[in-house]
């Protein structure tokens, strides 16, 4: 199976994979240039109106016992160091609350705002989503105090924001893009690949057999792949957005009935209660959360636990599927079942990839350096072994159809086609005479009738034989391939269906065919003399002619001529 | 075509239109990022100085300056608008296989180029931001832009002043496009390369897969080099520079590599020796370059040149064996009305493949006319290529798409037609192909079997005397008989006119005797019901034991048939005997 040729071909892709693999992690690496000032201390924090000195950024956590609570205000200023960079810049990213940042002149005391987040949102008491943000100082950022003042839009533990970073321009934005590369990649590529597989999927829907599992398929690739990009908060990179968690909740939500649907139209539930009760759960919970996102009475972010228990309980029937799959994978072994089985097994490792995600990020297991890596690497990679499968399944698919229709063009060819003489054998005649049976043109229908063929296979046997059927059957295609069909009936019985010809040009013809066929007398040591008798009939000569009964009139002129040469010997 | 298909077609192409449809609008400015800060694109009130001549001019984008040359230096000089509003301005362009300075008020506040140029390096393409202060409104801005290559730029940038943000965003946007299809492009080749490692391994042996990975990375890396993605979000801009070039130079080989590979009737030697030839240039171009004999982009015209002859080529040819194709179907014979079985899927590979090449090859066309001939010079725009790129990407999917639906559909008339391959259509019996199979199979597993060859006597002379109609009910008649008395056959099979071939697993002589003499009884029986014909038959049988080793069915079959010829040689004795034939 595997032979020289085929070691080197998956040695080069081998090969190809790595380089590509290393020259794309290469080519968008960035370095940052200069320095990066991280704002650890000393911060004056201002927590409802109790105010702390000198605390060190991490520290400020510890202020409350049980967290940050909504409508709470907490000021955080401090003083800036001169870095001496091109376009100062300050980076942080927040969840769930508003802020303003506003600048102090250290001399005179005036401050003014130059960056607000989100605040007229925290006044309507709407919901505020988690951005990263990068904020440009103004040249003389030294002279002034920084004052970020945030508004705690809802419950949390942690600070609403991250600890902000200063450095130019440049670096900062580079380096958000270079710790979110792997995300960013895999999120273009569902994105794209989920519309192109769903318009393709679109064009074929009354054709293919899989159509809705196509279609369900592509809208679950762009569904992930909004999620994956608006959850890391690549989407404002391309366009203009203040939704962007909005939209990464709701295209969260979207992958449990959408999951859930994929999983009916590949494995359909036996069990009618149990159908009902799950597709409750998968269908109805995610709109009511969301009905009541939209409503403000319970955002997002707050009735993420009850999503989290239903994305749960769909994982255990997948699981339960995939294993009573594994069971009985020898009892259901049809090809369709394969293929999309496949993909469960796709959708299986993604969920695991989500599922682990939630519980590190949820349960604090590990320390917040590795939840960071987990987070950047886990769900991009659950996602594109997800279309990994997806593409798999199609590509197998197609290189099985191809084997499939060649096998069936070979199959073809030896239904309709005469192994020894290669013309059309008798089923491509009988085909023929019946749909000449409507022409309206004046056909003919030539009967030939090689001569001596049965002595020549008793006299000098049947590979003999062989060779005058097949000599003869190519003076024939010489001579008539042009006009009309050969066919061979069988022994050496050979019929010509001509649509139009006239009757000088056919005798010419046939007076061509018998001298280039008895031509063949003189290269023929064994003496075998070649010759044949024909009959041939026009539609037209004939009243109320069928294909029959001008086949019979072919045939007996046929006849009469062998009976003619018979007498002459 | 009846309207069904036309139906489907307009669905489809439809469905197309919508697609392109949603991509630019995805791509236009309607979705792109506010700018927060006043923002200007300075088209208008430049003065240009170009080789000592200074001239105002009124677009900047319809600057006319001609090829700018290695050494060649051209001046633009404004005045900054009002800037004392943004907080981090920046004065903003790019900047192609040239050294810029940039003097504010005459003082030289940024300069770029200078010592790669003197180290003899190909300057890189970049984008620079000049850094300004809020109090820098009114002041003369002055960017000297001088070649370093020959032919290095024949038109100016978008000059931007604005807030650092504003103007990096509205270079994001501008290429937001590219930005998803290069990546897209890359990952999929990824994917497809990891796919091609177990396909090539399993049956399949489909090569073409690797050169499908290879051109989608090399269209989706030229895509992001040549619309500066790579040079604005790393800071790798030597590759970011050198990428577009490279691989370019390298498509052609890919693509003749996917022709040669995937079967669309191409693979011939001067298709290989195109193939040598578009590997060995390129890598000789790549070595100059590194080497620093001759910057790459030297190698551009000649590359074009190249590219434009074997496009012409290769699309005359693309079009001679569609023509050729269409004429085969002609002289073909449909019997099968179900069209769907035609495979569409090569088409659509090769179709999308044609367009690829001629959108490629409209690129090379309007870039030398943008660059050398055009007013505006070399600007980015509309990248035909880009969709080109996507067309091609699609037309594999397509192409599995296709497959998939011609797997299911000739899965049905497969079946019928394994009958109609298989089955003798007069007798229903198998016929000489089914024949040939099972003696195989039985060879191979080196079985017991026994051979019986049966040939009909007189057949001729029925045929001679009564018509063919006759002696097409003599041999049903044959056949029904054989079927009864050898029920249990491995195989029946009528693999001549008058010759039979029957094959019994596991048959030993005295079974072979006994069915033979019943075979006698039933043909004495039909004779004396029927009032057409006699029936007579010659017959012969050998037995193949699994000890016999060495003894190939054929063998076996030949020897039945002489067996049969004896029996024949006698049966022409006795009729000759007796004179004359029965019949009623």
């Amino acid at each position: 199976m595997l032979n020289k040729k085929n070691y080197l071909s998956i040695a080069v892709a081998a090969f190809l994979l790595l380089t590509i693999l290393f020259a794309v992690s290469y080519s968008l690496s960035y370095n940052p240039l200069g320095i990066t000032c991280y704002l650890d201390s000393p911060w004056t924090v201002n927590y409802n109106d109790k105010t702390y000195t000198d605390m060190n950024f991490k520290n400020i956590n510890d202020l409350t016992a049980n967290g940050f609570i909504k409508k709470d205000v907490i000021s955080l200023t401090t003083n800036l160091e001169d870095v001496n960079v091109d376009f100062p810049c300050l980076f942080f990213t927040s969840k769930y609350s508003a802020f303003i940042v506003s600048l102090t002149n250290l001399k005179d005391g005036t401050s003014f705002d130059i960056y607000s987040y989100d605040y007229d949102r925290y006044k309507d008491s709407d919901f505020v989503g988690c951005d990263y943000h990068l904020i440009n100082l103004p040249e003389d950022y030294e002279n002034y105090e920084l004052t970020i003042t945030i508004y705690v839009n809802s419950d949390t533990e942690a600070l609403p924001i991250s600890m902000p970073t200063l450095s130019t321009y440049h670096n900062q934005i580079n380096s958000y893009i270079n710790d979110h590369i792997y995300a960013l990649c895999i999120g273009i590529f569902a994105v794209v690949f989920g519309i192109s597989f769903l318009f393709i999927s679109l064009m074929f829907i009354g054709i293919s057999k899989n159509s809705k599992i196509e279609i369900l398929t592509g809208l679950f690739c762009l569904d992930i792949g909004i999620w994956l990009l608006s959850y890391y908060g690549l989407l404002d990179f391309f366009y203009e957005s203040r939704n962007t968690t909005f939209m990464s909740y709701i295209t969260m939500f979207l992958i449990l009935p959408i999951t859930y649907l994929i999983i009916d139209t590949v494995h359909p539930a036996k069990n009618k209660l149990f159908f009902s009760a799950v597709s409750f759960i998968n269908i109805f919970i995610p709109i009511e959360l969301v009905m009541l996102h939209l409503n403000r009475t319970v955002y997002f972010n707050e009735s993420r636990g009850i999503f989290f228990i239903t994305a749960l309980i769909t994982f255990l029937i997948l699981t339960n599927y995939l294993v009573n799959d594994i069971k009985t994978i020898h009892k259901t072994r049809t090809f369709k079942s394969a293929s999309n089985r496949l993909q469960l097994y796709g959708l299986f490792c993604f969920a695991w990839c989500g599922i682990f995600e939630i519980a590190t990020v949820s349960l604090h297991i590990f320390s917040e350096d590795i939840n960071l890596i987990i987070k950047n690497i886990t769900l991009p990679t659950g996602i594109a072994i997800y279309i990994g499968t997806v593409i798999f399944n199609y590509i197998i698919f197609s290189t099985e159809g191809l084997a499939r229709v060649q096998q069936y063009n070979k199959l073809k060819e030896m239904a309709y086609v005469d192994v020894l003489t290669k013309l059309p054998n008798r089923a491509v005649s009988d085909y023929l005479m019946k749909r000449y049976g409507n022409s309206t043109s004046n056909y003919c229908i030539i009967s030939i009738d090689i001569n001596g063929l049965k002595s020549v296979n008793d006299t000098y046997g049947h590979t003999e034989g062989d060779r005058l059927i097949k000599d003869f059957a190519n003076c024939l295609s010489e001579n008539f391939e042009d006009v009309g069909v050969c066919t061979r009936m069988g022994g050496d019985e050979f019929l010509i269906y001509i649509d139009t010809i006239k009757e000088v040009d056919l005798k010419k013809r046939l007076i061509n065919l018998e001298e280039s066929y008895s031509s063949l007398d003189e290269d023929n040591e064994k003496g075998i003399r070649h010759s044949f008798a024909y009959g041939y009939a026009f539609k037209n000569n004939l009243e109320n002619p069928s294909p029959h009964t001008v086949y019979m009139v072919a045939d007996q002129l046929m006849y009469d001529m062998k009976r003619k040469q018979h007498e002459q010997r | 075509m009846n309207f069904k298909h036309i139906g489907k077609y307009l669905i489809a192409v439809a469905i197309i239109i919508i697609y392109m449809l949603c991509i630019i609008k995805l791509g236009s400015n309607k979705y792109d990022i506010k700018n927060v800060f006043p923002f200007y694109n300075i088209d208008s009130g430049w003065t240009v100085t170009e080789n000592g001549e200074s001239r105002e001019i009124e677009s900047l984008f319809k600057a006319s300056i001609g090829l700018v040359n290695k050494h060649d230096s051209v001046t633009i000089t404004t005045t900054i608008p009002d800037i004392s509003e943004i907080v981090s301005p920046c004065i903003s362009f790019k900047t192609i296989l040239s050294t810029a300075d940039v003097y504010l008020d005459g003082e030289l506040i940024y300069s770029y180029g200078h010592n790669t140029e003197d180290k003899g390096l190909m300057v890189n393409k970049s984008y620079h931001y000049v850094p300004l202060s809020s109090s820098d409104s009114g002041k003369t801005i002055s960017i000297v832009i001088t070649g370093t290559e020959n032919s290095a730029f024949s038109s100016f940038s978008n000059v931007y002043v604005g807030n650092i943000s504003d103007v990096y965003n509205k270079y994001i946007q501008v290429h937001k496009i590219p930005f998803i299809i290069g990546f897209f492009l890359c990952i999929f080749a990824l994917v497809l390369l990891v796919l091609s490692t177990y396909l090539i391994s399993s049956s399949h042996k489909d090569h073409s897969i690797i050169f499908s990975s290879i051109i989608s990375f090399l269209l989706g890396a030229y895509i992001l080099g040549y619309n500066d993605v790579i040079i604005l979000i790393s800071d790798r801009l030597r590759l970011g520079t050198v990428l577009e070039y490279i691989t370019l130079l390298y498509m052609p080989a890919a693509i003749i590599g996917f022709i040669i590979t995937d079967n669309i009737g191409f693979n011939t030697v001067v298709t290989r020796f195109f193939l040598a030839v578009n590997v060995i240039l390129p890598t000789i171009f790549v070595i100059l370059h590194y080497t620093n004999i001759c910057h790459i982009c030297n190698f551009v015209s000649i590359f074009h040149l190249f590219a434009m002859i074997e496009g012409f080529a290769s699309l005359c040819q693309f079009i001679l064996i569609i023509i050729r194709k269409k004429k085969d179907k002609k002289k073909q014979i449909n019997i099968e009305n179900r069209s769907l079985i035609h495979s569409y899927s090569g088409d659509v590979l090769a179709i999308g493949l044609m367009i690829f090449i001629a959108t490629a090859t409209y690129e090379i066309l309007i870039f030398n006319y943008q660059k050398y001939l055009s007013p505006t010079g070399d600007r980015f725009s509309v990248s035909v290529l880009t969709i080109g790129a996507i067309i091609f990407v699609m037309s594999l999917f397509l192409n599995f798409f296709f497959h998939n639906i011609d797997h299911y559909n000739s899965k049905a008339l497969f079946s019928k037609l394994e009958n109609i391959a298989y089955t003798d259509e007069l007798t229903s019996l198998a016929n000489r192909a089914l024949s040939e199979k099972v003696l195989e199979n039985l060879e191979k597993t080196n079985a017991n079997y026994a051979i019986i060859s049966i040939d009909l006597d007189q057949l001729k002379l029925i045929n001679d005397n009564y018509g063919h109609t006759c002696g097409d009910r003599y041999i049903s008649n044959f056949a029904r008989i054989i079927d009864e008395v050898f029920i249990n056959s491995t195989i029946s099979a009528r693999i001549g006119g008058d010759e039979f071939l029957i094959a019994l697993k596991d048959a030993d002589e005295w079974e072979c005797s006994s069915l033979l003499s019943k075979f006698e009884t039933a043909l004495i029986k039909e004779s004396e019901a029927s009032d057409e014909f006699t029936y007579k038959a010659s017959y012969g049988f050998a037995i193949h034991k699994s000890k016999d080793k060495n003894i190939g069915s054929h063998e076996v079959y030949m020897l039945a048939d002489k067996r049969m010829y004896d029996m024949k040689q006698e049966h022409h004795l006795n009729y000759d005997k007796k004179g004359e034939i029965e019949n009623a």
